[in-house]
């Protein structure tokens, strides 16, 4: 539905010329909620409102439901209004001198997806129902909350029945506990309709949630697509290692076999790990590996187990309700560890811990 | 930081707009420049240095600039006296009936000075002063002891009073949005509650009174009307305002002859300090928004109880308004009901009568003046609106390099006083007049309108600016997503957004083009007198029928404010306080 080919923009800020956006290729299929993820300043809005029409690109192709709406440095340019997209934005963008249904009734009368004025209730009525606003129709704009302002844009973007939905960090303005509600709700209801969406967000927790594919940008490039699950089992470096939930990276060389006779293990600076190498790695070569810190096990100092397990010290051990975050310090590396809550850590405390061997995983080397 | 829109494409039209407005303004200043090398009139050959060398006349050095320097401080001291003490008591403290209070200083704000000007003149002229007529009585002394008239330090207390309601405002707003917790702060560290003033809100709010104080200097030397109705009509106390009006328009006893070079010269000394204040007063509020005081967080400032000292609050306030309204506007009705100015006596209440008020209309010229009232009014309410709206969108809504520019520019006839772009309109017409006879120019009421839209344009540009900043651009963006074309957007979105801004502008224009005297008279002919203009002459005439004007005009004045008061729904701290800011 939206195909997007060797995207780039620039714009001048008081600092001087930022290349927002700097080749950017993907495809998103119908149907599909699409993310893209990425620190503030990484160009991610950029392209969305590149999209939408409301920026011009300086080079590249975008097409939406098959048909080109800019093309050749913009001598193909459908404008903003002709595009038929739905937006929801950053500020909700609700017109403060209108009302709840005038505010979705406003597209259906003066826009380019004029219905006649006999259906325009219902649909206004249709798409409130959808976010759960039926019931505070006549209400002012200016009475709302930001969840029901949310659900307003919401409802608005949704109404005139647009190819594609839009959403620039539509949750970010909401508290911690609404925006975990409107999460589930939002990805309920888009796959319920079949929309297919493309979504901004900087928030990793919202973008493994909601998305079927994550792009994850950083510089204005994506440095990776895949869905959630690959994102976070196999980032493709370090900067989305760390970026992308909590990590612990060292670094490692390979080393010939040493452990019970296998390739697979790696000397670390807090002692030989064994994983599972890809064939092509060669003995001394330099990688980087990665693990979880939700993966790591806290062991009984009566378990007899050895492969991949280490002696170090608590250092920091805070209890965050359901589950203790912990650094340990192994060797001079601090490894950075959730235990289980029934586990009492204190700090200076011993321990013994176990880098269970699937849960390692080496970054391709970067070039 | 994310890239702004480029919502509306379509510049051009307010682009044209705003140039067309601006190159007025560019080609009137550069004129007044230009006619401090020309000998006489600029279609006589010709070129002098001698009105620049003039500057240096005894005169201008000894009279001139020293009687506009004690006019411009003396006002500052009066109206800083006032307005400190009157913003901290009604916005900082716990003093009762404050929100009528400020109410009341908000309709100080809009009496025209003029007027009060008359009043005082009445109160304490040398001669029929009442007030000075009743100490000499109870005295009984021969010679009078206080004359508001013809004397530098008079002029300077009249302007000092009539400007401390915009100073009062400007002050109110920073000590309102002072966060009461930097002072919280310094009594958990063991300040007094006087401490605490001294040393940390009066420092944070200094920024503020500065800029307060800079702009009074500026519109106390500018002004014309209330000098020359004090003493420097007849000669006695000239400044630098009123020699340039006379320079062009003789009718004094000094001032026989045109000077239009020497008018030039005024002007451009008159700008000099005014263009230094507006820039250090740029600099002083840059400076305040680095202290960030004003946070926009919605708390309500820290209120200080005077406890037994209210009463002493209260008479503070009421001596104010007593000195800067009730007294003057009182003297005024009391003139307007006897036929001749007497001090109030049983024997003068039997002479109380309305003949004044009657056939009010034929004293001043009849329904010509009013419909020229009326006309001038509603064209510069209506153009203010347009051009504000024009130069404000291309300032907010677009990335255009020459924006900053455009706003400057903008705020340049605030800094320039206008009487200098009413006396290059008046030499324009003049020569229109000469090379081409056909189209009416001079002494018509659309060049009064041009002065006014000019001077008024500052105001105007700032109310939109801030307008239209706080309608969110993706309030626009959204809409166009939506599919709506950008005419529509204008008309269904935008406009309703900044409509009660809108209404503001056009109605506070109007009133001050209402009450505005010195650039309707500098450009008045026999067939465009207007209402302000009309009383200022009859006061030569007749001090009775003037009186009676005076009180109608400020019945009419309260009614329109009435009006705005209905329609901004009473929030007047908010609104007043930014139009007594620029307005004047």
């Amino acid at each position: 539905m939206i195909e997007v080919k060797h995207l780039r923009k620039h714009y001048f800020t008081k600092s001087g010329r930022v290349e927002a956006v700097r080749g950017v290729d993907f495809e998103i299929t119908k149907g599909e909620i699409f993310m893209l993820l990425g620190p503030s300043g990484c160009g991610k809005t950029t392209t969305l409102r590149c999209i939408a029409g409301l920026e011009t690109p300086d080079d590249g192709e975008i097409m939406l439901g098959g048909q080109v709406v800019f093309a050749d440095h913009g001598k193909l340019m459908v404008p903003v209004y002709r595009r038929g997209v739905g937006m929801v934005f950053q500020s909700y963008a609700i017109w403060p001198h209108l009302t709840v249904f005038e505010n979705v009734a406003y597209p259906l009368v003066y826009g380019m997806f004029k219905i006649p004025k006999s259906e325009v209730k219902d649909r206004v009525q249709k798409a409130l129902r959808l976010v759960g606003m039926e019931d505070s129709q006549d209400r002012p704009a200016p009475f709302l909350s930001g969840g029901q302002q949310q659900r307003v844009a919401l409802a608005r973007a949704l109404a005139y029945e647009p190819k594609v939905l839009l959403l620039d960090e539509p949750l970010c303005n909401l508290d911690a506990k609404l925006r975990a509600e409107m999460r589930v709700e939002l990805k309920a209801l888009m796959k319920r309709l079949k929309l297919t969406a493309l979504y901004v967000t900087h928030d990793q927790e919202e973008a493994l949630v909601l998305s079927d594919r994550v792009a994850v940008m950083h510089e204005g490039v994506i440095t990776q697509v895949g869905s959630p699950r690959d994102i976070y089992m196999r980032p493709s470096n370090d900067a989305i290692a760390s970026f992308i939930g909590s990590a612990n990276l060292l670094q490692c060389s390979v080393k010939g076999g040493s452990v019970e006779d296998k390739q697979d293990a790696v000397s670390t600076p807090i002692g030989t790990l064994t994983c599972s190498l890809p064939r092509k790695m060669g003995i001394g070569q330099t990688a980087t590996i990665m693990f979880r810190p939700e993966d790591i096990l806290i062991l009984d100092a009566s378990c007899s187990r050895t492969e991949n397990v280490f002696h170090g010290v608590v250092e920091q051990a805070v209890y965050v309700g359901s589950r203790f975050q912990c650094e340990i310090l192994v060797g001079s590396c601090k490894i950075r560890v959730e235990a289980p809550k029934h586990y009492v850590l204190k700090t200076d405390q011993k321990v013994m811990i176990e880098i269970p061997r699937d849960a390692v995983y080496l970054l391709p080397h970067e070039q | 930081m994310k890239p702004r829109s480029s919502a509306l494409r379509s510049v051009t039209i307010p682009l044209a707009c705003s140039w067309f407005i601006l190159s007025g303004i560019i080609v009137l200043l550069l004129f007044v420049f230009y006619m401090t090398f020309v000998p006489g009139l600029p279609t006589e050959p010709g070129f002098t240095l001698q009105h620049w060398a003039n500057v240096l006349s005894a005169r201008l050095m000894t009279r001139v600039i020293p009687n506009t320097a004690i006019v411009g401080f003396g006002a500052i001291l009066v109206s800083a006296s006032f307005a400190l003490p009157l913003a901290w008591l009604l916005n900082r403290t716990t003093l009762p009936f404050r929100n009528m209070f400020i109410t009341m200083m908000a309709l100080a704000a809009i009496i025209p000075g003029f007027i009060l000007a008359m009043g005082w003149i009445m109160l304490l002229d040398e001669r029929i002063g009442i007030l000075n007529t009743v100490i000499a009585a109870l005295f009984s002394l021969d010679s009078v002891p206080v004359g508001v008239k013809n004397n530098p330090f008079g002029i300077a207390w009249v302007i000092g009073l009539i400007l401390t309601p915009p100073i009062f405002f400007l002050i109110a707003g920073p000590m309102r949005a002072l966060d009461p917790a930097l002072e919280e702060a310094a009594g958990v560290a063991g300040f007094t509650q006087w401490k605490t003033i001294w040393r940390v809100s009066f420092p944070l709010v200094w920024p503020g009174i500065l800029g307060g104080l800079i702009y009074i200097f500026m519109t106390a030397v500018s002004l014309f009307e209330i000098p020359a109705l004090l003493g420097a009509a007849s000669g006695k106390v000239p400044v630098l305002a009123t020699e340039l009006f006379y320079a062009v328009r003789p009718g004094g006893p000094l001032t026989a002859t045109f000077a239009y070079g020497a008018a030039g010269v005024y002007g451009v000394l008159l700008a000099i300090p005014s263009l230094t204040a507006l820039y250090l007063y740029l600099r002083v509020l840059a400076r305040a928004e680095r202290y960030q005081v004003i946070t926009g967080k919605g708390y309500r400032p820290r209120e200080f109880s005077l406890g037994r000292f209210n009463w002493l609050g209260i008479a503070f306030v009421v001596a104010y308004l007593m000195l800067s309204v009730g007294l003057p506007l009182s003297v005024l009705v009391w003139a307007s009901l006897m036929p001749v100015l007497q001090v109030p006596s049983v024997e003068a209440f039997s002479k109380v009568s309305l003949g004044n008020y009657y056939g009010l209309l034929e004293t001043i010229g009849g329904f010509p003046v009013i419909r020229n009232t009326a006309l001038l009014m509603t064209s510069v309410s209506l153009l203010v609106c347009f051009f504000s709206f024009m130069v404000s969108w291309v300032v907010v809504r677009t990335q255009l390099r020459s924006r900053k520019l455009i706003d400057m520019l903008a705020m340049m006839p605030h800094a320039i006083p206008g009487l200098a772009f009413a006396f290059a309109l008046a030499m324009i017409g003049i020569l229109a007049s000469i090379w081409i006879p056909w189209p009416p120019v001079s002494g018509t009421i659309g060049i009064i309108v041009v002065a006014h839209v000019i001077n008024r344009l500052p105001y105007g540009t700032r109310i939109m600016n801030s307008a239209l900043v706080q309608v969110h651009h993706e309030l626009e963006e959204s809409a166009q997503v939506c599919g709506m074309k950008n005419i529509t957007i204008m008309r269904r979105i935008v406009f309703p957004l900044v409509k009660p801004s809108m209404i503001y502008v056009a109605i506070w224009t109007a009133m001050l083009s209402f009450q505005e005297v010195t650039m309707a008279l500098f450009l008045s002919g026999p067939h465009n007198h207007v209402l302000s203009v009309g009383i200022w002459e009859l006061w030569d005439r007749d001090l009775g029928k003037a009186a009676a004007w005076a009180v109608t005009m400020v019945a009419v004045t309260g009614a329109l404010m009435w009006v705005v008061l209905k329609l901004t729904g009473g929030r007047v701290g908010g609104h007043i306080g930014t139009w007594a800011r620029v307005a004047r």
